[in-house]
Parts: structure tokens; sequence; C-alpha cells
């Protein structure tokens, strides 16, 4: 593989696992994906009853010589899915403490998903979002699209603050129709406002994943010693010692993490909480697995 | 506040080490650039009370935990509740040991344990200055009043014997020296802490106890105690002596300090009536028992010696002595006296 995020031996064990919508999409081509609307698939989806106007061929005889009344069958729709991930650029996703760099591991699992898509025939779209930068790459079904996702994910160097809460109205606006929308970031916002934003994609029907990608040193923050500790995004600087703050560091953060997973699962959103030293073979299998529908488990 | 080791004060600066190594670990930080910043920031803001109040309170236990034991190793001499000028002492009453392991030098070219304590303990009592200072050594054991302290080093009664000491007696003998005795008293007792000294099983130790208790006023006692390293030294001890036919058999023991090791040779100079002779002994570790023949002149009857070594750690072990005498044959002479017969 060209990229060093794309691993070639994950994709073929994944290959074999599709990536399914948690809610109907509304594609624009058909696919493997529920619609909302009715259609031709060969899947049945309800009765209803006749009235003026309907295609006199979808009426059902058998249903209509049993009870004597006039029922149309209707067949679910098959669509094809359209994918958003939305990395975080921020100073801060450049950490790396014990694991690697949270953006490292945020363009591992852009890529893989959107290989998979792609392969699977769905879109695959990216945005890129900073205090001072939004760039965005439109989802796209074409194999050769991927190249471009791929390298606008490598060129990515991570600076500056968050802008993500602005990213994400700014994508739950434009976006039109129902996506499958990835937020890869470890969420350094207002969890109120994030709540905000994520609520503002709900009420667009869009199906919602959220990887909240922090360090173990984050989590754990083991130091034996005075650290002056340099902000990376705004440079602000605090020494201090550690050993006397982390009951307060470790309290701080576990309210911020029930806080940020409060507001995910009242927007219905797919919360995972991510060390970056988690392997991302079973993290990424977890998470397919867990979107298949019961039946198909 | 009196200290017999005043020297020892210079640890207190020992007391600012956690204050040192605080301030260094503050400058030895490392720069790490740091992504979860506000939760940094916050608990930062919440651990300025409590915490900085418990961390200060540790480092202050800590300085003054060293301060303290600087304090003990100086070895102060506290009188009255408080120990800053608040007791006048009436009298203090001296218990010497003055056995032949006082003798003992801490080093080659130091003065004797008791010459050095002597010194401590009249720097010591010329501070406190009381009313009445009252000996009682180990080798005479009567109490006698000392005029001054600068004194002490000076008197017979403080000079080197070869003898022990006892405590327990002398103990008893001081309470009953207290029970005259007016107003505020110490008893100090100076001593190296020989074991044969102080007879720690010694059923006269409660005898003494209970007449110390028994006082009206009832005395402070207090220990000065000289312990530590010593010079090296060796010992000779006569074990036996008997005389067989032309010969002088002297069973003789040479002992070694405890730390000594490996083979040492010792010259040892015998003289017996006036006739000196010189052999070498090796002495393998700490001790050595032989059997020393020494050819007498067919006409010796009686006579005396000493067996020595070189002057060492401490010279009152250095020197044995023996006397020889021509066992006497026992005769028995009948008398009989006759009163009152006539001539």
């Amino acid at each position: 593989m060209k990229h060093d995020f794309l691993d070639s031996v994950l994709l073929s064990r994944l290959g074999s696992l599709p990536i399914e919508s948690r809610v109907p999409m509304m594609g624009n081509v058909a696919g493997k994906h529920r619609s909302p609307h009715r259609g031709s698939s060969v899947e049945f989806a309800e009765y209803r009853k006749y009235v003026a106007g309907d295609d006199t061929r979808r009426l059902d005889w058998k249903a209509f010589a049993r009870s004597d009344r006039f029922y149309i069958k209707e067949f679910e729709a098959d669509t094809n899915l359209r994918a958003y991930f939305v990395v975080d650029a921020s100073g801060s996703m450049a950490f790396a403490g014990k694991g690697e760099p949270k953006i490292q591991y945020a363009r591992r699992i852009a890529a893989s998903l959107a290989y998979l898509l792609v392969n699977q025939g769905d879109a695959a779209g990216l945005s890129i979002c900073t205090d001072k930068l939004h760039l965005e790459v439109p989802p796209s079904r074409r194999a050769a699209h991927l190249e471009r996702f791929f390298s606008t994910l490598a060129k990515l160097e991570p600076s500056g603050e968050t802008g993500l809460l602005d990213a994400l109205h700014t994508i739950a606006e434009k976006i039109g129709q129902r996506a499958f929308v990835v937020i890869l970031s470890d969420l350094f916002t207002d969890p109120a406002a994030l709540g905000d934003a994520l609520q503002h994609l709900r009420y667009r029907k869009h199906d919602i994943s959220v990887f909240h990608l922090m360090d173990p040193l984050e989590i754990g923050f083991e130091f034996d010693r005075p650290h002056r500790f340099v902000d990376l995004e705004d440079g602000t600087v605090l020494v201090a010692e550690p050993t006397l703050i982390a009951e307060e560091y470790k309290s701080s953060l576990r309210e911020f993490l029930s806080a940020v997973r409060a507001k995910c699962h009242d927007a219905a959103a797919d919360y995972q909480l991510v060390t970056t030293d988690t392997p991302l073979e079973p993290l990424l299998r977890d998470f397919l697995t867990a979107r298949m529908p019961k039946s198909k488990h | 506040m009196l200290f017999l080791s005043p020297l020892l004060l210079w640890f207190l600066a020992a007391a600012s080490v956690p204050v040192a190594i605080h301030l260094i670990n503050r400058r030895r930080h490392k720069t790490i650039q740091w992504a979860a910043m506000r939760f940094l920031l916050k608990a930062t803001r919440e651990s300025r009370g409590k915490k900085k109040l418990r961390h200060i309170l540790i480092l202050t236990c800590r300085t003054l935990a060293l301060a303290a034991l600087a304090l003990a190793a100086a070895r102060p001499v506290i009188s009255g509740l408080t120990g800053w000028g608040g007791g006048s002492i009436d009298t203090v009453v001296l218990l010497l040991d003055r056995s032949a392991s006082m003798e003992i030098r801490p080093g080659d070219g130091l003065e004797s344990r008791r010459q050095i304590v002597l010194e401590k303990v009249r720097d010591v009592i010329g501070d406190l200055k009381p009313a009445r200072l009252v000996l009682i050594d180990s080798a005479g054991g009567n109490p006698q009043e000392i005029p001054s302290p600068d004194v002490l080093a000076e008197l017979s009664a403080t000079a080197a014997t070869d003898s022990g000491a006892d405590f327990p007696a002398m103990l008893a003998r001081a309470a009953e020296f207290l029970t005259e005795a007016q107003g505020r008293s110490e008893v100090w007792l100076v001593s190296d802490l020989q074991r044969a000294s102080w007879r720690p099983d010694d059923e006269r130790w409660h005898s003494a106890r209970a007449a110390l208790l028994a006082l009206p006023q009832k005395p402070s006692l207090r220990v000065l105690s000289i312990t530590g390293p010593t010079a090296a030294n060796a010992s000779v001890s006569l074990l036996s002596s008997r005389r067989t036919g032309g010969e002088l058999l002297l069973d003789l023991e040479i002992q070694r300090s405890g730390e000594a090791r490996g083979n040492s040779t010792i010259p040892l100079t015998t003289r017996i009536n006036g006739g000196t002779t010189t052999d070498s002994l090796t002495v393998p570790g700490q001790s050595l028992r032989f059997q020393k023949r020494i050819p007498l002149p067919a006409d010796t009857e009686s006579g005396n010696g000493w067996v020595s070594i070189p002057a060492d750690g401490n010279p009152r072990d250095n020197v044995a002595f023996f006397a020889l005498v021509r066992r006497a044959t026992s005769r028995a002479i009948a008398t009989a006296c006759f009163w009152g017969l006539p001539s």
C-alpha cells in the first residue's frame, strides 16, 4: 500500500464484513441499504389498502380472494449509502503519549472504513476541520476517488484550535439526504455545544458514529516528576507536579467523558471511546458487527 | 540549651535538604506537549487549597524530622520543662565509671573515654552552674563535694583505675546522699555502658529505684554515655601460673579487639626479678591462649614480674603481673606448756 495508514492485511480480513446503516438511507442509486421509500426489491415490506390512482398491477389478487378487499403489496427499496468522515485536525490531535498520534489513528480508521465502503459500492467523503480550515472531499463511489481521499488524509497536519462544532453544523445543513456521519476526534470542546451539534445531525436523520480518540497517557496521567505542559492548540504553558493534581485531573476527565457519552447517547449516536493503543482490527470488527442487523449476526 | 556534642549541630544544615530537593525537582521539570490542557488547568485550580497545604505540611515535617535528628545527635542537655533556661539545679550528683574500659581511646592519638567525658561534663556543668557538684566514683564509692567542675580532671578520684564499676551500688549511694540534699537535683551517670559495670540483672536495681522514688523531690537521671569506635586494641591476661621444678609456667591469653582480622605479630615482653626478655607472638584471629615456660635459676626462692605488650587503644590492659614463691613445707610443731609446775 502506498500510504502508511492503510493495512492491506487488515482490509482483506475485514472485507467480508459489510458496513450496514442503522437507519434507512436515501441514496441516489440502488444499493445494499434499506430506503424509507417502497421499491421493487424482492424483500416484502407490507400490505396497504388500495387507494384510487394506485397501479392495479400491484394489487394482490390472492389477498382479494381471501378477504374481498383490495390490497397493494409493497416491497423494500434498496439504495446506496453515503458516508462523511469528519476528522478533527486541531493541534490536540497531534498528541502522542503512550500510543501513536491521535491523528494517525484517525487516519487509519477513516481510510480503512472508506476503502470498505467504496468496495461495497457506497460513497465515502471526507471533511477536515480546524478553527481556520474546513476542507471537504465530496462523497463518491468511484474507486479512483479513494486516491484523492487518501492523499488528503496523508497531507493532514494538525494545528490550531478545534473547529469540529462548526463543521458538524455545516454538514448537518449542507447534506440534504440522510447519510452516515463518522466523527473522529478527541472532542476537546464543550460537551453541551457538542450535544447541540449532534442533535442537529440527528434532526436531519443522519446515522452518527463517534470515535472518541484518547491517548492512554491522557487517561492514566502517570508521571513521576514535575512537567512543563505546553498546550498543543494555543501554546498555554503550565508547570505542575502531576502527582499533586492527578486526582483532580482524573476526576475532571471522568466528568467530561461521562458528559460526552451522555450527549452522544441523547443524539442516538454510536459512541466509542478508543485509546490509541487499541489494536485496530478488533475495534473495527466489533464496530461493524454491532451495526449488522440482528438477523445477519 | 546545652549540647554535649555541639559540633554535630552543623548537621542542622541537613534540615534544608528536603526543601532543596523540592526546589531542584521543580527546576528539573520535563517539557511535554499536552492536549488535554483544560482538565489540567481545572485540576490545578482545584488542588490549590488542601493539597498545597498538605504538601507544605509534609515538607515541614521532613525538615523538622531532620532537624530533630541533628539536635539529638548533638546530645542536648535539657533542664526544666522547656530546656530554655527553665531550671536552676541545686545539686548534680556525678556517678563516674572509672573502670579499665573507660581508658579505651576512640582513636590513635586521642584521649581516653574517661578524659573526653570528663571534659564534656566540665563544660556542661560549667554552663549549668549548679549550686553543688558531688562526685561518686566507681573506685571510691563515697560522695565527695567538688568545689568547681574545672578541677574534675585533676582529682585523684577521677583518675584511671584497673577496677570495675558497680552502678547499682553507686546509684543506691547517690539516693542515700540525696535524702539529705535540698532543692532540685540531677544524677548523672557517666559510663561507657559496659554490661559488667551496669549489671542489668542485678536485684539491687529495684532497691536503688525504690530509694530514688522515695525521695521527697525526685531527681532527674541523665546517662552520659560514651561509646563508638575505638582504636585498635590488644590485651594480655594471666590465666594461671605455677612452678614446676626449675620452671615457671604461665598460662596467658592475648585478645584483640572485635574488629581484628588475620594474623598479627605482637612483641611480648617478660620481666622477672629484674631480667627482661622479649619474644614475638603471632596471634591468629582475635585471641590466642598459650603457655609460657620461664626457666628459673636454681636458687630462686621468690620473685615477681610481669608480661606486657606494647601500648595501644587501652593502656590499662597491656600488662599482667605475677609472683612466684617456693611452696612452703608444712611443718607441725608440738609444744607443751606447763604452768604451775615446780621448777
